[in-house]
């Protein structure tokens, strides 16, 4: 899970281009506007590419992809 | 649980009950004051057009309506309203009418006007309202009260038959629509017949007493004023009044006002409405006509309404501005057809007291701009009304009127010529 | 007697209060009495689409109808297979009759306008939106009648807000307890009563008393300056704003209103637009369920698609390719005149231009001050932009120079 968790904030951080993204885990990624439509789509995509899973655009409820905790968890689901 | 339930629902109950005391219960909100009858007098709001209460208001005090269409906007100097004002009339004018107003909506109000009944008023005639087609449902429609329309719906087992059933056809025939229980009722006088006494209680109860309610608190809120515009133009007259001293004054003011053009047309609705688009207009009314319109059925209901109520009326045929009849190419006969058609159904009827100012030796700055009286325009008519001013009451002898339906008919209203 | 568009008479309210009430007290006692409401339904469809001409009417039965029958074929179809191809001729076929209509103008055919009615638009949304969750297979089962009460349920049918299936399923499914119900009451009485105000009394004020005499005023400038030009179309420019406003956030009100004393919370569609900071922050604030569609339904696949496809590297042109695009779209959305497509493109440039700024501040934090006063004037630019492109979308332009 930990693992998961790493790649996801370096997946953020890259996409985001802000190094202090996923200090905290629980950090609401939309309402603090880390993520906008456009890097959320990059954040999905790569995240496909990486862990080999399909997340379909209206699977993605914005509310349960919201913090890295949050993304971590559908990751592991989806795997 | 209740005291939640209460604690939503109940601001909006009280809300409800508030709103349908203030539009039903029978209280008679005084709003009308003597101050607002006087703003209202030279407003031309909509409001004081399409309501009743003001208007009735003004009936008791000392004022006597003028009403006509957009040249009442037109205040001047010379305007009726400064004149009064500036020479202390005893009776001051009541302007009711805005631009697009013609016989219709007009009988509508005068219908209206309840205490209207055995005093005098003044109407003003626009040769344009006589065109092909008539008035404008749009413009109708826009100016039909609500008010007057329940009015004449409830006081259509009085007056003439005849006309009742022409006005509710024509109403129809405009395209209105106020509501199904409305409509029908409409569509019954239009047939001749009495509406159902479920429609007059429906129209009394509901309809007419709300709209009352609504004419009474909101027929007079921050009206349009033009209280300075003619206290600015009453300001311009000299102290004492002398026509000669008046006539060249007018003359003078509406020299300087439209210097921009050689029509006398005022400069500031040349520039706004004209200048750009002049040429288009040379030349368009070679074959314009004013004899041939339903607007002389419209004409006759208004007659009526006056009629009903014994109404003793100046009517005023107003004047076209002679250098634009020259420059839009109409001939000289479209308007004295016109005079000879209208004068015809007014003199046959026993509306004697008519002033034409379509036809007069002197015409120089007879308008303000185009088809509007103004400057020495507005003179001549104050000329008249000077005396006729001096008192509100009908006098019984000019009220002989002998009303005829014949006027109601598309025969009439497709007449061109008129054999005396 | 005449169709009554919603909320807009004192008569609407008091038929639907009236046909409410059963259903209130239903859910009061934690019942849902679902024949009742198929019936208000009915007679509520009645009021709005089939008095006096029944055109409408029937359009909307075919309407339905036609959907209908796209929706089922292609779920049966998605069962075994996931062709793309069928998928975008699925699309196509749903949006075809409100690509008709909108084409009406153009085309000036009579017969093409006897298609429309009201509300088409914001039934091909919700249509469209269930054919694309068919495919990527988040909506697995839909029954007929589930598929057209979400498609008919009358509080949002003439203007939205645009529901989603999955959100509004799962709200009929349940029956809220006495609590939830009390709050939703609540939530709906406010709801309806700042509705009225703003549709009613401010709306009113802006759109039925300032508005025609701006205009009027404005357009007596036509041919008279450069342009027709003057402060009066300055003035029109944000009275129009304000009307646009205040009408549709109070209609958007009562139809949230309306929808919870049914136990139904659709979403929001404004959230305190005026105050956005840029014009991002404005697509999140203003008509929510359209933009939310559009990000999701246009802007947020096609973004997928171009990125998985690397049919693009630079992600600033992708992201403004994007942009242009979901604009253009809505541009021609509102309708075939040209001021609804520059309405369209200026958003898009605005879009563009916002992203470029927001990208030089993050480079140069250090150097751009934030503060109070910069706030404010973010939300004060932000304001003018988003008045101005509405004075586009008003027509006004038109006016004063074509027509």
């Amino acid at each position: 899970m930990d693992d998961i968790k790493e790649k996801i904030v370096g997946i953020l951080q890259d996409v985001t281009g802000l190094d202090n993204v996923g200090q905290d885990a629980d950090q609401d990624l939309f309402k603090d506007g880390v993520l906008d439509s456009m890097a959320t789509v990059e954040v999905l995509v790569t995240l496909q590419d990486d862990f080999g899973i399909q997340v379909p655009v209206s699977e993605f409820d914005r509310s349960q992809w919201s913090t890295v905790n949050k993304i971590a968890q559908r990751v592991q689901e989806l795997e | 649980m209740k005291k939640k339930l209460w604690m939503i629902f109940g601001p909006v109950i009280v809300a409800i009950a508030a709103l349908l005391i203030l539009l039903w219960a029978p209280i008679n909100f005084k709003t009308v004051t003597p101050q607002k009858v006087r703003q209202a007098a030279t407003s031309l709001d909509i409001r004081v057009l399409k309501g009743e209460s003001v208007k009735n208001a003004a009936e008791k005090e000392n004022y006597i309506p003028i009403i006509g269409s957009s040249e009442l906007s037109r205040m001047d100097p010379f305007h009726p309203s400064s004149m009064a004002q500036k020479y202390h009339w005893k009776n001051k004018p009541f302007l009711q009418g805005n631009p697009g107003t013609a016989s219709l909506t007009q009988a509508m109000n005068v219908g209206g006007m309840s205490n209207l009944k055995g005093n005098k008023a003044v109407f003003i005639i626009s040769p344009q309202w006589f065109s092909k087609s008539g008035v404008q449902a749009d413009a109708f429609k826009y100016f039909l009260s609500p008010l007057q329309l329940t009015g004449f719906i409830l006081k259509s087992n009085t007056g003439d038959k005849a006309m009742n059933k022409y006005v509710a056809g024509r109403i129809l025939d405009l395209g209105v629509s106020k509501g199904p229980i409305e409509d029908d009722a409409l569509e019954r006088i239009s047939e001749g017949k009495q509406i159902t006494s479920f429609q007059r209680f429906y129209i009394e109860t509901f309809v007419r007493s709300s709209l009352q309610s609504q004419d009474n608190l909101f027929g007079s809120l921050s009206m349009n004023d033009h209280e300075n515009m003619i206290n600015d133009a009453a300001s311009k007259l000299p102290d004492s009044y002398n026509y000669k001293d008046l006539n060249k004054l007018a003359t003078k003011m509406a020299k300087h006002n439209s210097r921009d053009n050689d029509m006398q047309i005022g400069d500031s609705f040349y520039k706004r409405q004209l200048r750009k688009r002049i040429r288009t207009y040379k030349n368009t009314h070679r074959h314009v006509k004013y004899t041939s319109s339903p607007e002389y059925n419209d004409f006759q209901a208004l007659l009526y309404m006056f009629a009903r109520n014994k109404v003793e009326v100046m009517f005023v045929i107003q004047p076209i501005n002679p250098h634009w009849v020259k420059y839009t190419g109409m001939p000289k006969s479209s308007i004295t057809n016109f005079d000879k058609k209208i004068k015809y159904q007014l003199r046959t009827q026993g509306f004697n007291n008519i002033v034409d100012l379509s036809n007069v030796k002197n015409s120089n700055y007879i308008a303000e701009d185009t088809i509007h009286m103004g400057w020495r325009g507005w003179l001549m008519l104050d000329h008249h009304l000077k005396g006729y001013y001096k008192d509100k009451k009908a006098n019984p002898e000019n009220t002989q009127y002998k009303m005829d339906d014949y006027f109601l008919s598309n025969e009439w209203a497709q007449t061109k010529n008129v054999t005396k | 007697m005449n169709n009554i568009t919603p909320y807009s008479s004192p008569h609407y309210f008091i038929y639907l209060m009236l046909l409410l009430l059963p259903i209130m007290i239903g859910l009061w006692f934690g019942k849902r009495f679902r024949v009742y409401d198929f019936i208000a339904t009915v007679i509520i469809l009645i009021i709005t689409f089939f008095g006096g001409n029944m055109s409408q009417g029937i359009s909307l039965i075919f309407y339905v109808l036609y959907e209908m029958l796209l929706v089922f074929t292609y779920l049966s179809y998605r069962k075994k297979h996931n062709n793309f191809w069928i998928f975008t001729s699925y699309v196509v076929l749903a949006i075809i009759p409100l690509v008709f209509v909108k084409l009406d103008p153009l085309l000036k055919n009579q017969t093409i306008s006897l298609f429309a009615f009201l509300g088409i638009s914001y039934l091909t949304f919700k249509a469209v939106e269930i054919i694309m969750e068919i495919r990527d297979g988040v909506i697995k089962d839909i029954k007929p009648y589930e598929f057209v009460r979400f498609l008919l349920f009358f509080p949002t049918i003439s203007s939205g807000p645009i529901d989603r299936f999955r959100r509004f399923q799962k709200d009929v499914m349940n029956v809220p307890s006495r609590d939830e119900y009390v709050e939703l009451l609540h939530s709906g009485v406010n709801k309806l009563m700042q509705g009225l105000l703003y549709k009613f009394i401010i709306g009113y004020f802006f759109g039925t008393l300032l508005l025609p005499k701006i205009q009027i005023l404005t357009l007596s400038y036509k041919g008279q300056t450069p342009l027709g030009l003057s402060w009066a179309l300055v003035a029109y420019m944000y009275v129009y704003s304000m009307y646009l406003f205040f009408d549709f956030a109070g209609y958007s009100l009562f139809a949230v209103a309306i929808s919870n004393f049914m136990g139904v919370k659709t979403p929001m569609n404004f959230r305190a637009p005026f105050k956005s900071h840029n014009i991002k922050d404005f697509w999140n604030r203003w008509h929510i369920t359209l933009s939310f569609w559009f990000r999701d339904f246009i802007y947020m696949r096609l973004m997928f698609t171009v990125i998985k496809h690397k049919w693009l590297k630079n992600r600033v042109t992708i992201a403004n390719v994007g942009y242009i695009t979901l604009f253009l779209i809505m541009g021609f959305w509102h309708g075939e005149t040209w001021y609804y497509i520059v309405y369209g493109i200026f958003h898009a440039c605005a879009m563009i231009t916002n992203d470029a700024w927001l990208r030089y501040k993050k480079k140069h934090r250090k150097q751009i001050p934030s503060n109070k006063f910069t706030e404010a004037f973010a939300i004060f630019l932000t304001f003018n932009v988003v008045c101005f492109s509405f004075m586009i979308f008003s027509g006004i332009l038109n006016k004063l120079w074509f027509v």
